[in-house]
């Protein structure tokens, strides 16, 4: 992370030093849009919360006790985010059902491919936007989620099953 | 489809991952060249592979205009919680919605603190020494409080706080404050011909440009020796003494209308002097717009004068890292309050401002632009297309009010005309004894005699 370790920008945070969280956020923001829109399967509220998440992640540094933990804290901040938002909202059966109403998606320029991640279960589509988002590896998506590397593989090749399951039932690849 | 084929679909699913052991790749790719579904299979979840890919490349722009809002959003934090004229604690904008309504109050904002100040012409005698007294001062402070009520939308109710500096030498800079926390910052340039508003939590900037007589109005405008001259200038009614904050001042009362028609429809304004220094002490506007429903207190006070103000206190602040939201050419005020009427129209599907209050024009236009946006099931920010569209409005009420403080006869009608009545006036003046400047439905301007405005005028109120 520009040469600093994640320890030395959180103190800078913690201090106030502007020049020192503009390298975290564009670091984390991927992979908290990623968790939020795995967790949400929509793009509008995962902006709104992944925004939320990281504000609240670093104009609250001063709480955090493991410096070295703060990608772990605020993935989590994000989660918790989520899963609120999820029984704020009363999401939680028709997301799980997949059955997110359609105007709460975004438009997209890939609507078949939208809709399918959109239905997917959300222990597929959450390592699958790990993996696609933040570029990582499935041993980093493993570590993110705190699963085995194996279950990883398990869920993302699930995850492009089903994709394809729901992708061949609209019609095949875009 | 055998089970075999199972297990290598199986297989095919991790190996796009790469997480397959070589021996199994070995196997698949065996499998596939007899297996014709396998091989389509493969064929599939590689395409889809890539589409994936390419649905997230297409979201990056989103994850960057969000790097750029947590950024923005945590300067302001952090620049308000260091701003020792800010009080500390201000709340955090929690969502795009609520960034909306704080775009909402920086366009209501934008020109309230340079309009609070009128323009030329002295008729007064008392107060003749408080404009001497200012032109002494080479910089001064002063802050606004705003509150708006809306009886009919207890959401829309509002308190906004302006810190207004000014320096001979350096220029004016305005913040504007919503719960403690700067949402934007206006800067003009001692010469009057650049203005810039800033808002730090986007990371975003509108410009306008002026040149010439208008820059040297403006100007005028935004210098509080104007403002006093042009009070006097009204029709006022001296109210005597009274004492604020253990200063004896001398007032008069005047139509909040005059000073400020892009904010009230109708109110009073007075003006507070200190009885001994003769300078501004407070000035308070208060009244209503649509038709009444929405209330507006302006309080002008705290004036610091002989500030001491250095040259940095005028930087603006941006940063290579900002975007340029919208730029505005006022060279030709008229052709620019017509082109905020076109695009009022064109987002509120040829419809006009029912009013000619900032306020109310700029509450009509964003809830006009939610609902297109929501018609089109968009949820983005305001683009910089979107941003000019929506704020040109403000220079039409600008242009109009400008008209009233030059005492012009104006007329106002976008209440029930729309861009279908090619023929109706929506907007017309006096320029002359017997001469009128006509806007119609169309958006057609020309000159036409009095007589016939008055004739247009019958038409319509029938």
């Amino acid at each position: 992370m520009d040469g600093q370790s994640e320890e030395q920008l959180v103190a800078a945070c913690r201090g106030g030093d502007k020049s020192a969280y503009a390298s975290p956020v564009r670091r984390y923001a991927p992979q908290v849009f990623a968790i939020c829109l795995g967790m949400l399967g929509n793009a509008h509220d995962a902006e709104d919360l992944a925004q939320e998440a990281l504000v609240k992640g670093f104009t609250r540094i001063g709480e955090l006790r493991d410096s070295e933990r703060f990608a772990a804290w605020i993935r989590k901040i994000a989660r918790h985010l989520c899963l609120d938002f999820i029984r704020r909202q009363k999401l939680g059966r028709q997301i799980l059902a997949g059955q997110v109403e359609q105007n709460q998606t975004r438009p997209s320029d890939y609507p078949d491919l939208h809709q399918a991640i959109t239905r997917l279960p959300e222990q597929y589509r959450l390592p699958l936007m790990l993996y696609y988002f933040d570029g990582q590896d499935t041993a980093g998506v493993a570590r993110t989620l705190n699963l085995t590397q194996a279950a990883v593989c398990a869920r993302l090749s699930r995850a492009r099953k089903e994709l394809r399951r729901l992708l061949g039932q609209r019609g095949g690849v875009q | 489809m055998s089970d075999s084929c199972t297990a290598i679909q199986d297989k095919i699913a991790e190996m796009i991952t790469g997480d397959l052991p070589q021996q199994d790749v070995i196997a698949v790719e065996q499998h596939v060249c007899q297996c014709s579904i396998c091989r389509e299979y493969m064929q599939a979840l590689r395409a889809d592979d890539r589409l994936l890919a390419d649905y997230v490349k297409s979201m990056q722009e989103t994850v960057t205009q969000l790097e750029q809002r947590v950024i923005g959003e945590l300067d302001g934090i952090i620049e308000t919680k260091s701003n020792r004229w800010i009080s500390i604690g201000g709340a955090i904008v929690k969502s795009k919605l609520t960034r909306y309504a704080a775009a909402a109050a920086i366009v209501i904002g934008l020109f309230i603190s340079a309009y609070f100040l009128g323009k030329k012409d002295i008729s007064g005698v008392v107060l003749a020494e408080v404009i001497e007294n200012i032109e002494r001062m080479p910089s001064f402070v002063y802050q606004v409080e705003i509150a708006v009520t809306n009886t009919e939308q207890k959401k829309d109710d509002m308190n906004l706080k302006c810190l207004v500096y000014r320096s001979l030498e350096y220029g004016i800079r305005r913040d504007l404050l919503q719960n403690g926390k700067v949402v934007s910052r206006f800067f003009i340039s001692p010469d009057g011909k650049e203005i810039i508003e800033i808002t730090p939590g986007a990371k975003r900037y509108l410009r306008t440009i002026l040149s010439g007589e208008k820059a040297m109005e403006l100007n005028h405008q935004v210098d509080p020796i104007a403002m006093v001259r042009k009070i006097m200038s009204f029709e006022h009614i001296e109210l005597g003494r009274r004492t604020i904050d253990d200063v004896e001042v001398e007032g008069i009362e005047f139509s909040a209308r005059r000073l400020m028609a892009e904010v009230f429809d109708d109110g009073r304004g007075r003006l507070w002097v200190d009885a001994k220094t003769n300078l501004p002490v407070q000035i308070e506007l208060e009244g209503t717009a649509g038709e009444g429903t929405v209330q507006f207190t302006l309080v002008a006070s705290k004036f610091g004068w002989n500030a001491g103000l250095e040259a940095s206190v005028f930087e603006t602040g941006i940063t290579d890292d900002y975007t340029l939201w919208a730029e505005f050419d006022l060279t030709n005020m008229e052709k620019a309050a017509v082109d905020g009427l076109r695009w009022f129209a064109e987002i509120a599907g040829g419809r006009y401002p029912s009013s000619m209050s900032t306020f109310i024009a700029q509450k009509e236009i964003f809830a006009a632009w939610q609902a297109k946006r929501k018609k089109e099931s968009r949820k983005r920010d305001p683009g910089e297309n979107d941003m000019k569209k929506m704020v040109g409005i403000q220079i039409t009420s600008m242009f109009y009010a400008d008209l009233i403080r030059d005492g012009k006869d104006v007329a106002y009608y976008g209440k029930t005309v729309t861009a279908n009545d090619v023929d109706a006036v929506l907007m017309g003046w006096d320029v002359s004894q017997d001469e009128c400047r006509i806007v119609y439905g169309d958006l057609r301007v020309e000159t036409v005699s009095a007589e016939r405005m008055a004739e247009l005028e019958a038409v319509q109120l029938k």
